[in-house]
């Protein structure tokens, strides 16, 4: 799989309401861990819900609701395409 | 007909309905405790049906079965070396794809399983349409539908075991295939691991599946492979060199590649087992949440539900609080009558019923308090709670985590430190247990009430008040330097699922209430209950100490002057001194100055004025005058002299017991420590009560009952307060109880804090960090209030 860095862009600054693709997660195993546990990984499909400042997010990823702070959830590299 | 005993075990993602389930099952009869050598909760309960009789194991909430966290090893490990006869892997029906992915696991450790499909209700409203048949075949196990809230499906599922135990329906869990490459790396490990280690180790752990996790780099598995000795050790160099290959063909790692085709199993058997047949996308969670963490709307929230649990908490508590208090009190009443022998009567009814009455008091306010947090933690408010303050406490080195047990903390501080399990990163968890300690639990609000209200009658609400915010404004502060100088680095990320808000069942809260405030139950019953004999002990003994006044004389001539004093009024009269109290005229001179006194109590209550009650009996006085010539002037006489009398004694009797308690063990041991806390104000008597709070905090407030010689009923409270004004300030008051507030906390939290934290140097540095922080703290109040002209 060819990673295009231009196309990736932190979580935080995804669009609010739409689906995006988990492109990578930039961490150690604990933190990939953690978010795989949740159903967060590479080629899953998010969305963020709300944001409440500073990074702080509740995304949506099938039918869990998650909250992250922003320690992690800049970590979490999606796709950046407007199709 | 005999029952064949059966363990069966339950294992499914947080906020599956778990715990639900599992009380569904076992009603009350349940036990809960620790996995030994760790401090992962561990529930078990039974459960009885005709042909079985079922242990019922939960295990803790997990998203898989990996080794990087605790409860996850606890919980395969259960499974693989316990061999429960059946796991009953519960499965979120309306979050069905992720619940999967630990499904997936459970059933590659090749153990007989049964899926309780919960929340079929929920899965209903979003529109899932669950082919229960085919994704049994899908995965090769029972599916038993079930709503484990109302208790649906309970049947069903005791059916299935025991039609699968009794041998009639085998079950045989489909296992995932994975890619070529990986497969065949997994085949020839297995033959590997068949030769390399011993029939016992392979009977509880299955070769296949520890092909899988040697070849994941699972460090559990690893480590208790290594230490086998095996006395051939290629099969750690034979991982390797298959896990490079798959590293090296694939491009990625086992260990990504292995979840991600765990993922894709699931994934696959949700969307081919389940038909979508309508999109319901704005449910009612998504709106509430909108609302309840925006960033304008949740701080304001937040304030005002955690506001509004403490108002409900000491509101709704002062009712039942009453009745406790009254029901010791008349306990004590009964057994000082029935009871003849001096020294056990003052043991039972001073030492235990004072004392564990003084404690059980705090009962319905610990259990409402424990009510609105099961209530905050069942509807799902919690985690949102936690995620809103992530902020704050990351600013003070803490996790958005640490909220819920500084939460709990204001209820006691045992269950909160317990409750400190949610913190996944150590460091956070000590620093949280650390300060937890600073919550002002319920056992110190007596302290505070006593004080505040002999010294700060006007202002006790905003005296108390203020306690309460030095607590948190220390212990944030407190937080701050434990990050920056013994805990340095990072508190863990912030991730937390939000679980959708649900409608707690009233069975989930009471069990939930009931498990915290039994261990306030059980402590009033143990520790508090040997301490406050203690206490007694120490502050009765020795019995007949030598005074440095002959009490028995002065009263005596007490007594004498009395006589004298009644006979000088008598002889006008022509009376003898013991007839005053029976003559006529004095004794309708008494009743009206009883209705006075009646009247002008509850009008001074009203701050009416008295002036119109006052002339009632002067006329009623000077009608009973004019009847009976001359009496008057000696019934005035005669008043004065009865309340100098009974002042007197009652003067001796305290002086007496003040200097006997100051005689007592306790008075040396407080004499000796006193110099310590002289510079806070501080004399003997705090001391003492401060010694005896290390029991239990609950305790100052009786201990100074029993030094000043005072019982427990509202009326010697009121006397407990004058004689505390006489021997304190306002300013060493408030010095007292921010002491109070910070200093050691009771042997209870202790012994938790041991037991969480496993470390005794922590312990040590709990109890000794506090004490010494309250020092610091009131040394500054008083010494500062003095320069300012306070004391």
């Amino acid at each position: 799989m060819r990673r295009d860095k231009t196309r990736e862009i932190p979580l935080p600054f995804a669009p609010p309401g739409k689906e995006v693709k988990v492109i990578r997660i930039v961490g150690g195993e604990g933190m990939k861990h953690r978010l795989m546990n949740l159903a967060i990984h590479p080629g899953s499909r998010i969305k963020l819900l709300s944001a409440f400042g500073r990074g702080r997010l509740v995304v949506q990823t099938g039918e869990t609701r998650i909250a992250l702070g922003r320690g992690i959830s800049y970590h979490i590299m999606v796709n950046n395409d407007d199709n | 007909m005999k029952r064949k005993s059966c363990t069966l075990c339950i294992v499914g993602n947080p906020n599956s309905g778990k715990t639900t389930l599992f009380n569904a099952l076992t009603g009350a009869r349940q036990h809960v405790g620790n996995w030994p050598g760790v401090t992962v909760e561990k529930k078990e309960g039974t459960v009885v049906t005709d042909e079985f009789n079922f242990k019922v194991v939960d295990l803790p909430g997990i998203y898989s079965l990996t080794a990087y966290s605790l409860e996850e090893v606890v919980s395969r490990d259960f499974i693989l070396t316990e061999h429960p006869d059946i796991v009953i892997n519960i499965v979120d029906a309306s979050n069905l794809e992720r619940n999967l992915y630990l499904t997936a696991q459970i059933l590659e450790l090749g153990v007989p399983v049964i899926i309780a499909l919960n929340m079929m209700d929920e899965a209903e409203k979003k529109g899932f349409d669950i082919k229960i048949p085919l994704l049994e075949k899908l995965l090769g196990v029972p599916v038993v539908t079930t709503i484990a809230s109302r208790g649906t499906g309970k049947k069903n599922l005791l059916e299935k075991t025991t039609a699968f135990l009794q041998g009639k329906t085998p079950i045989a869990p489909r296992k995932i295939t994975y890619r070529k490459e990986i497969e065949a790396a997994l085949s020839r490990l297995q033959g590997r691991i068949e030769t390399t280690f011993s029939k016992d180790f392979l009977h509880l752990y299955p070769p296949r599946w520890l092909a899988l996790k040697l070849l994941e780099g699972d460090e559990d598995v690893i480590k208790k492979c290594h230490s086998l000795n095996l006395s051939d050790k290629t099969i750690f160099s034979e991982v390797e060199k298959e896990a490079d290959k798959i590293a090296k063909i694939l491009g990625d790692d086992p260990e990504t590649l292995i979840a991600d085709q765990r993922y894709g199993f699931a994934s696959g058997a949700f969307h081919e087992a389940v038909k979508l047949k309508f999109r319901d996308r704005i449910s009612v969670s998504d709106q509430v949440d909108k609302a309840l963490t925006s960033r304008i709307l949740g701080i304001p929230l937040f304030i005002l539900v955690i506001w509004g649990a403490f108002q409900l908490t000491f509101t709704l508590g002062e009712i039942p609080m009453n009745w406790i208090a009254s029901l010791f009190n008349g306990m004590g009443n009964l057994f000082s009558h029935w009871i003849t022998i001096e020294w056990l009567r003052s043991l039972i009814v001073d030492g235990i019923i004072g004392g564990v009455g003084s404690v059980m008091v705090f009962l319905p306010n610990i259990l409402i308090l424990f009510l609105i947090i099961a209530l905050l933690e069942d509807t799902g408010y919690m985690a949102r709670a936690a995620f809103i303050s992530d902020r704050v406490m990351h600013f003070f080195g803490l996790h958005g985590k640490s909220f819920i047990p500084m939460v709990i903390g204001f209820g006691c501080n045992v269950p909160a430190i317990m409750a400190t399990r949610v913190l996944e990163n150590n460091k956070d968890r000590v620093i949280t247990i650390l300060i937890v300690t600073l919550m002002s639990c319920s056992a110190r609000l007596p302290i505070y009430v006593l004080f505040a209200g002999a010294f700060f009658p006007k202002h006790a609400g905003n005296v108390v008040f203020s306690i309460y915010l030095l607590g948190i404004v220390l212990a944030v502060v407190m937080a701050r330097i434990f990050r920056k100088v013994l805990l340095p680095g990072e508190s863990a990320p912030f991730v937390m699922e939000l679980p959708p808000y649900r409608l707690p069942t009233l069975k989930g809260l009471m069990i939930h209430m009931w498990d915290r405030g039994s261990m306030y139950v059980q402590k009033a019953g143990t520790i508090i209950l040997a301490g406050s004999v203690l206490i007694w002990f120490l502050s009765s003994y020795p019995s007949h100490p030598k005074f440095s006044v002959d009490y028995t004389h002065l009263l005596k001539t007490e007594n004498t002057r009395h006589q004298t004093a009644l006979a000088n009024i008598a002889s006008p009269l022509n009376l003898s001194p013991d007839a005053l109290k029976d003559f006529t005229p004095f004794k309708n001179y008494e009743k009206a100055q009883r209705i006075f006194k009646k009247e002008s109590s509850v009008l001074l209550q009203k701050q009416c004025d008295l002036t119109q009650s006052l002339k009632t009996r002067n006329l009623s006085w000077h009608q009973i005058e004019e009847q009976y010539p001359g009496t008057l002037p000696l019934y005035r006489q005669y008043e004065r002299e009865s309340i100098r009398h009974q002042e007197t004694i009652e003067d001796l009797a305290s002086r007496r017991s003040a200097e006997k308690a100051s005689l007592s063990y306790a008075g040396h041991m407080g004499r000796f420590a006193s110099p310590i806390l002289a510079p806070l104000g501080f004399d003997w008597r705090n001391t003492i009560a401060l010694i005896s709070g290390l029991v239990a905090k609950e305790i100052v407030v009786g201990t100074m009952g029993v030094i000043y010689q005072v019982g427990e009923s509202s009326h010697e409270n009121q006397k407990l307060m004058e004689n505390l004004r006489k021997h304190m300030t306002p300013l060493t008051a408030y010095a007292f109880m921010v002491f109070c507030l910070i200093y050691l906390p009771c042997i209870a939290t202790i012994g938790v804090i041991r037991r969480e934290l496993n470390s005794w140097k922590w312990t040590f540095f709990s109890a000794s960090y506090t004490t010494v922080l309250a020092w610091v703290v009131s040394f500054v109040i008083f010494q500062g209030g003095k320069l300012l002209g306070l004391g």
